[in-house]
């Protein structure tokens, strides 16, 4: 029920809607962002080092 | 502007993400602060950030390869200078296969953070072979952040950094897609591309890239503690003749079981299956020609140009061992002038410790410097520190 209420409140003001429509973008690219973060991007070739 | 505003506030939200990602990072490695000093591995020497911070008043770098590693309980920097908890430490950057050219690299990337602008280079004979660094090797140990910030020191010369950049491309073969990036960083910053586009985009890159060398630091290091020990050590207390000393005293009861005196386990592990195989094996081997010879010089040319003092340690090999192994003693003598030949002719500083190779207990194994080893390089690169 509050969330039909919400959808026909964003749904009647345009402006909101643009900024919601720009938050989702926002998390998208975030969460791209974070995943860039964390991710190994390494593309070196494995070398195992001997001690002798 | 209405169409727009989506995409408008995505674009001001991301901006705010990213600037606070960096701010949040960029405390977070400062509030590291001492836990780094004594931490040797990729996340700490790849993160510039990380550097900044730890070389301060009171340290200076040791660039060098697998000693780096061979740690012991006496006179191995950590331990001697208490984790860290002294007034003088040595910032030791390396790992095995680390060597000149990575770390004529590092120089010249942290050239304006060098205390005193001093820095000690631990050079290896085993640099020194016929194939030195490889196309597998080099890319393993390759830091594209320290790479990106010494092709943008302007106090550098086109042309050396321009030869360096040439030398890497020449081992990245196993890594394409690095050797894209290096002749990406070539056109950019080396041949000053005038496409705006090019030039905000590689600026978007690098920063995302030191933010990301930030990010893994702090994850790695989310549980590290501080390696600080015992009291306050004043360097200029130590008594380095009664380190060697007890130097002495634990070599021999670390190495028992062999006349080479290797430690105990190194023999075990590596040596005593294969003993009978290794003997004069090592005839055929040489360190009078080798592309390393080249690099080091590249090292000391970025010193020269950077207005960086460098002191060259010169490391000796394992006499016992490499008679037995039969490796000539005339090219290992060879090899020791031509390090004195290329250091006299920059004019830089140099601890030769080739007269050592049958001085027991300088190294632990058939190269790597051990317990007595270390306090003479301590003491050496203490001395080095003090000259003004």
């Amino acid at each position: 029920m509050l969330m039909k209420r919400f959808m026909n409140f964003t749904g009647s003001h345009k402006t909101l809607r643009d900024i919601l429509r720009g938050v989702s973008i926002w998390l998208m690219l975030t969460a791209i962002y974070a995943y860039l973060l964390w991710a190994d991007l390494s593309t070196a070739p494995e070398f195992i080092y001997s001690q002798f | 502007m209405k169409k727009a505003l989506p995409l408008l506030t995505a674009a001001v939200l991301f901006a705010g993400t990213v600037l606070g990602t960096r701010l949040f990072l960029d405390g977070s490695v400062r509030a590291m602060g001492e836990t780094l000093v004594y931490i040797n591995n990729d996340s700490r020497n790849f993160c510039f950030q990380a550097m900044e911070e730890i070389l301060q008043e009171g340290t200076i770098p040791v660039f060098g390869s697998s000693e780096l590693s061979s740690s012991d309980g006496l006179a191995y920097p950590r331990a001697l200078f208490h984790g860290g908890n002294s007034d003088f430490n040595m910032i030791m950057i390396g790992r095995g296969h680390t060597q000149s050219l990575h770390h004529a690299v590092n120089a010249g990337a942290m050239a304006e953070l060098l205390p005193d602008q001093k820095a000690v280079l631990i050079v290896s004979p085993q640099w020194f072979t016929e194939d030195s660094l490889t196309s597998s090797s080099y890319p393993s140990r390759f830091s594209e952040r320290m790479f990106a910030r010494f092709l943008r020191n302007g106090a550098l010369s086109r042309e050396l950094r321009s030869a360096v950049a040439q030398r890497a491309a020449s081992l990245m073969e196993q890594d394409p897609q690095q050797l894209a990036r290096l002749e990406s960083y070539d056109g950019i910053v080396l041949q000053h591309s005038l496409n705006p586009v090019e030039q905000l985009g590689q600026a978007a890159y690098d920063h995302f890239m030191e933010t990301k060398a930030e990010f893994t630091l702090c994850w790695e290091g989310r549980e590290w503690e501080t390696l600080f020990t015992g009291e306050r050590v004043r360097a200029e207390e130590l008594d380095f003749d009664a380190l060697r000393a007890e130097a002495v005293r634990i070599g021999e009861a670390s190495c028992t079981n062999n006349d080479f005196y290797i430690n105990d386990d190194y023999y075990t592990s590596y040596i005593v299956e294969k003993l009978a195989a290794y003997k004069g094996a090592g005839a055929g081997e040489s360190y009078a020609s080798s592309p390393e010879y080249s690099d080091l010089k590249t090292f000391l040319k970025v010193c020269r140009e950077t207005g960086v003092r460098p002191l060259v340690v010169s490391v000796p090999v394992n006499g016992w061992w490499y008679d037995y192994w039969g490796f000539p003693k005339e090219d290992r003598e060879a090899y020791y002038q031509n390090i004195r030949d290329i250091c006299g002719s920059y004019g830089v500083a140099l601890a030769d410790f080739s007269d050592k190779e049958y001085e027991p207990y300088f190294l632990k194994d058939i190269m790597h410097l051990g317990w007595k080893g270390w306090v003479y390089v301590d003491e050496a690169v203490y001395e080095f520190y003090r000259q003004p």
